[in-house]
């Protein structure tokens, strides 16, 4: 038998105690390979277990095994569902209820809780839960080394939108942006950047009790929990930021303050969903950002060569100033530039059976 | 003189009893506090509540709080009941506060702060009922039984003589 002198990955001491003894027997069954490449974990009641892997949802059986049959699935109970949220809540629901408004939780280590379940319309809240989707927090340092040469002219930053289709890496991309340019990157001439990051939904710095939990560089402030419009003003006034951020721009009333804090002088780094370049720019409630020309980079990903494939990398003129595609973390033609990256392609479909 | 001791000692039991569902109370009302205006985890609430009371009213929400730490399947509630049964022995409380405990136990921690100080109110006023009674109990126990060891000890005296 194969010996694997691999650290365990970090999620599961972090995770792991929270599931169910059972469910939590069934996920170390699988291989290190297949441990390493969870993306999501799914317990809803009286549903099979599953797993997101790779973009797709896989059962797990009672011996673990994945199985594309439901029926086939280790069954979770209502129970266990619930003795999960118990002690993920810290067995303190009462502490939780802005979570439960939002219908999300955060772990430590920045894995997120998704919550469904029975809504009380009247608190605007959910009351009993019945779903849990944990997505994993993975910090993968590195990831945008062939993307930030395009974001940077003379040593200066550019603005930045990154738009993806959901679950296309903006966040891990965005996550490591922000790490590299806090950090500074000599061969780009790019000096350690003050950054604020209004983190709405607590992804991406994952913190826990307003503590991050994720690595976003040494000269990073983070509004965690903080609605965007208000946060960026928040960020602005107080911590004299070089640059801000902020994930997953939605309505009119977001873009038109990221477009005043534009005007203020500072950098701004964004995220949307979109399919493409073209949908961002026409998209209405975003025309204060397109008259005002914010953006000088626009970063599409997608999923041509599988999660986290930069498409095309556009300027404010809708120029394509690199063309894909290539998987983030993986060296490109344009720059060559790899250094100290970690690559995330592999050949081939997973092997989800490898190493059982 | 030792036959009153002896009643002095069981009506000694009736204010121990008095005293400890007057803690019961009060361990359930700073519950309640801590819940709702500091919104404390649940572990760290049990444990400030337990630092508050003297033992062995104490170690009901103290041995909660240790059993919500260890690793496993745990729940609040099976946590709140394996301290009851490890405790309630040691105690003067009546199968009356242990029912009521055990009705508070499945709703410890599982829902929102409301709900939660419904529960926790709902169990307070049934203990202050309670200590209304065990007080009622005390000053009659405690008279009944002081006159009766004064009496059985007088009793004694004459037939020794």
């Amino acid at each position: 038998m194969a010996v694997h002198p691999r650290r365990r990955p970090l999620w599961e001491e972090q995770v792991l105690c929270h599931l169910p003894t059972e469910v939590a027997a069934i996920l170390l069954t699988l291989s290190w390979e297949t441990r390493e490449q969870i993306e999501e974990i799914r317990l809803r009641s009286g549903q099979p277990l599953a797993l997101g892997v790779e973009g797709r949802e896989l059962f797990l059986n009672p011996r673990g095994n994945p199985t594309p049959r439901a029926s086939e699935g280790y069954r979770v109970t209502t129970e266990q569902v619930a003795a999960t949220w118990q002690r993920m809540a810290r067995f303190s629901v009462y502490a939780l209820e802005e979570e439960l408004r939002q219908g999300f939780l955060t772990l430590a280590g920045g894995h997120r809780v998704g919550l469904a379940g029975r809504f009380l319309p009247e608190e605007s809240r959910l009351g009993r839960v019945t779903s849990l989707n944990i997505r994993l927090a993975k910090e993968l340092p590195g990831v945008a080394a062939t993307v930030l040469p395009h974001l940077v002219e003379g040593g200066a930053l550019l603005n930045t939108m990154i738009v993806s289709p959901p679950q296309g890496g903006k966040t891990t991309l965005l996550r490591d942006l922000i790490r590299q340019i806090s950090t500074g990157v000599d061969r780009l001439g790019l000096p350690g950047l003050k950054v604020g990051v209004v983190d709405e939904r607590s992804e991406l710095a994952g913190s826990l009790d307003g503590v991050p939990q994720l690595d976003l560089g040494p000269r990073t402030d983070v509004l965690d929990a903080g609605p965007k419009t208000q946060g960026l003003w928040h960020i602005l006034r107080s911590l004299s930021p070089q640059v801000i951020v902020t994930d997953e721009l939605g309505g009119a009333a977001e873009a038109a303050a990221l477009s005043e804090a534009a005007r203020a002088g500072v950098r701004i780094l964004a995220t949307a969903h979109a399919r493409d370049w073209s949908d961002i720019r026409n998209r209405a409630g975003f025309g204060c950002l397109r008259e005002g020309n914010v953006f000088q980079r626009y970063v599409v990903l997608g999923n041509s060569l599988g999660r986290g494939t930069v498409e095309t990398v556009h300027d404010g003129a809708g120029v394509c100033r690199c063309t894909g595609p290539w998987r983030l973390g993986v060296s490109d033609r344009t720059t060559g530039a790899a250094g100290g990256i970690r690559p995330v392609d592999r050949k081939g479909e997973v092997d989800f059976l490898c190493g059982n | 003189m030792g036959v009153s001791s002896v009643g002095r000692l069981i009506a000694a039991n009736f204010t121990r009893r008095t005293r400890q569902v007057a803690a019961l109370g009060t361990g359930l009302r700073l519950l309640a506090t801590e819940i709702d205006y500091a919104a404390t985890p649940l572990p760290l609430a049990l444990e400030r509540v337990a630092r508050s009371l003297e033992p062995p009213v104490a170690d009901i929400f103290r041995c909660t709080a240790a059993g919500l730490g260890k690793k496993g399947d745990i729940l609040a509630a099976e946590a709140w009941s394996q301290a009851l049964a490890r405790v309630y022995p040691q105690t003067s409380l009546h199968d009356r506060e242990l029912s009521i405990l055990g009705d508070l136990g499945p709703a410890l921690g599982v829902s929102g702060r409301q709900d939660q100080l419904r529960h926790l109110n709902l169990a307070i006023e049934r203990v202050r009922m309670e200590e209304d009674t065990a007080r009622g109990e005390e000053a009659r126990g405690m008279r009944l039984w002081s006159y009766l060891g004064y009496l059985g000890g007088i009793l004694l005296a004459i037939l020794f003589l």
